[in-house]
């Protein structure tokens, strides 16, 4: 290990996690310290990283702030203790909400799996249109355009974003798990059984509707 | 109609897909032990009760209903010189490309039923997204259109609901009759034009106006159009029709 101050070192870590607009990955983040601190590259290990995040986490927590850096969709980032996003829920409900609409966890798990996507293939899939579902998911950050298309027109190819990651717990892509495998999953179901139920009910009501007409 | 007051509860499908899928998880079957035929019966049930109760439908259940038609033809066809397990099969077979649909939209049903566990799994936590880097000013001509598109997301939400963004000043637009007389003042003075001339120097709204009327009039009979391959010129020829019989030629 370099000779190195790690006090400097804690400082130059906590100020560019805070600076990042996103998640910084480990890779960006040590290219970026060593830039930071005019050391040549490479100067410090990938090995320490980690630890340099918990002695910045220790620090923060003997000093009671109530925030810690965490590592979450890739990368490094500040978030709120537990204790304290309970605070911020109840201050702010309406941005925790994170309700997502059958159809919108349909186009999810879609592009999530076949990324890059068109909506054409979106649709295909689904057997119906998606256009406002996609939208939506792309003013709420949860979806991107990542290209387009070599189709006539040049559609535009959607990907997942780093806070689909996060919003669902997931570290990377590689975490979902292989698409065939799900069904054998028995704590996943299709339909809710009362959905099953009340749609029964709902089909039966139009049968006698029909009659009676 | 109806007299008494009596609500009813519609059942409400994404689209064919979420249907059939439905019935099959109605049955408790794996889809390869499945009777096509009760499953296309009831997928055509379905379209027609809504039908007779004049409830709309998307358009999409009518491509399914069509495909699954021409799939119990295929069946009544086959009947007679199969029976019993081979009628089984041959049914499968028939119906294999529509099932593999189904299978993978299934597939993805789990992926989306799997999704929304892991957000119920997920403690609420908060974190920190607006950085300090990157706030600068982005050049024109460097910014992509994903961070052109979120930059006007962000200023949407800053802005709040009771602000919306002033949109840009439409161009007046050419009704489509005007744009009719104006082509076929154009053909007054010369019988064949090219139609590129036309719109040269026109704005797009125009542009889109005159290419309306020069169809328009085509159908009316008062032009004929030719293009001798795509993306070609298109040559717009008047035709001695009744709009335009009393003009002396020129």
């Amino acid at each position: 290990m370099f000779p190195l101050d790690e006090q400097v070192l804690l400082r130059a870590v906590e100020v560019l996690v805070f600076a990042a607009p996103e998640p910084i990955a480990p890779a960006e983040l040590l290219q970026a310290l060593c830039r930071a601190l005019e050391l040549p590259p490479e100067a410090v290990n990938a090995e320490e990283l980690p630890g340099l995040i918990a002695r910045l986490n220790e620090e923060l927590e003997r000093s009671g702030r109530p925030y810690r850096v965490v590592e979450s969709a890739g990368g490094y980032q500040f978030a709120a203790t537990e204790e304290a996003s309970k605070w911020l829920h109840r201050a702010f409900p309406e941005r925790a909400r994170r309700r997502f609409s059958p159809a919108a966890l349909e186009v999810l798990a879609i592009v999530a799996y076949r990324q890059p996507i068109t909506r054409a293939e979106i649709d295909a899939i689904r057997g119906v249109q998606s256009a406002e579902v996609v939208h939506s998911l792309l003013e709420r950050g949860l979806l991107q355009i990542v290209g387009t298309a070599a189709a006539p027109g040049k559609p535009p190819l959607y990907g997942t974003t780093p806070l689909f990651l996060q919003v669902f717990g997931l570290e990377s892509l590689q975490e979902l798990p292989p698409l065939e495998q799900l069904e054998q999953e028995s704590q996943l179901q299709l339909f809710e059984p009362e959905a099953l139920e009340g749609l029964q009910q709902q089909l039966e009501q139009l049968r006698r509707l029909a009659r009676s007409q | 109609m109806l007299r008494s007051s009596y609500t009813v509860r519609l059942p409400e499908f994404e689209g064919p897909l979420e249907l059939l899928l439905f019935f099959v998880q109605r049955e408790e079957l794996p889809i390869a032990e499945l009777s096509i035929a009760r499953l296309v019966e009831d997928f055509l049930e379905y379209v027609r009760l809504m039908e007779s109760l004049d409830l709309e439908l998307a358009g999409e259940f009518f491509v399914v209903a069509a495909q699954l038609m021409l799939l119990k033809l295929h069946f009544l066809l086959r009947r007679p010189s199969t029976e019993g397990e081979s009628a089984q099969v041959s049914e499968l077979s028939d119906a294999e490309p529509l099932l593999e649909r189904l299978q993978q939209y299934r597939r993805f049903r789990y992926a989306a039923a799997f999704l929304a566990l892991r957000v119920r799994a997920q403690p609420i936590r908060f974190y920190r997204r607006a950085g300090l880097l990157r706030s600068t000013v982005v050049p024109l001509g460097q910014g992509s259109v994903e961070e052109l598109l979120g930059a006007l997301r962000r200023i949407r939400t800053r802005m709040g609901q009771e602000r919306a963004v002033p949109l840009p000043e439409r161009e007046p637009e050419l009704e489509l009759t005007e744009a009719v007389e104006l082509l076929q003042q154009e053909l007054r003075r010369r019988p064949v034009l090219r139609f590129e001339l036309l719109l040269h120097g026109r704005p797009r709204r125009e542009q889109v106006g005159l290419f309306l009327a020069m169809l328009e009039l085509v159908r009316m009979g008062g032009a004929t159009v030719e293009q001798t391959e795509p993306f070609a010129e298109v040559r717009i020829a008047r035709r001695a029709a009744v709009e335009v019989a009393d003009v002396p030629l020129g």
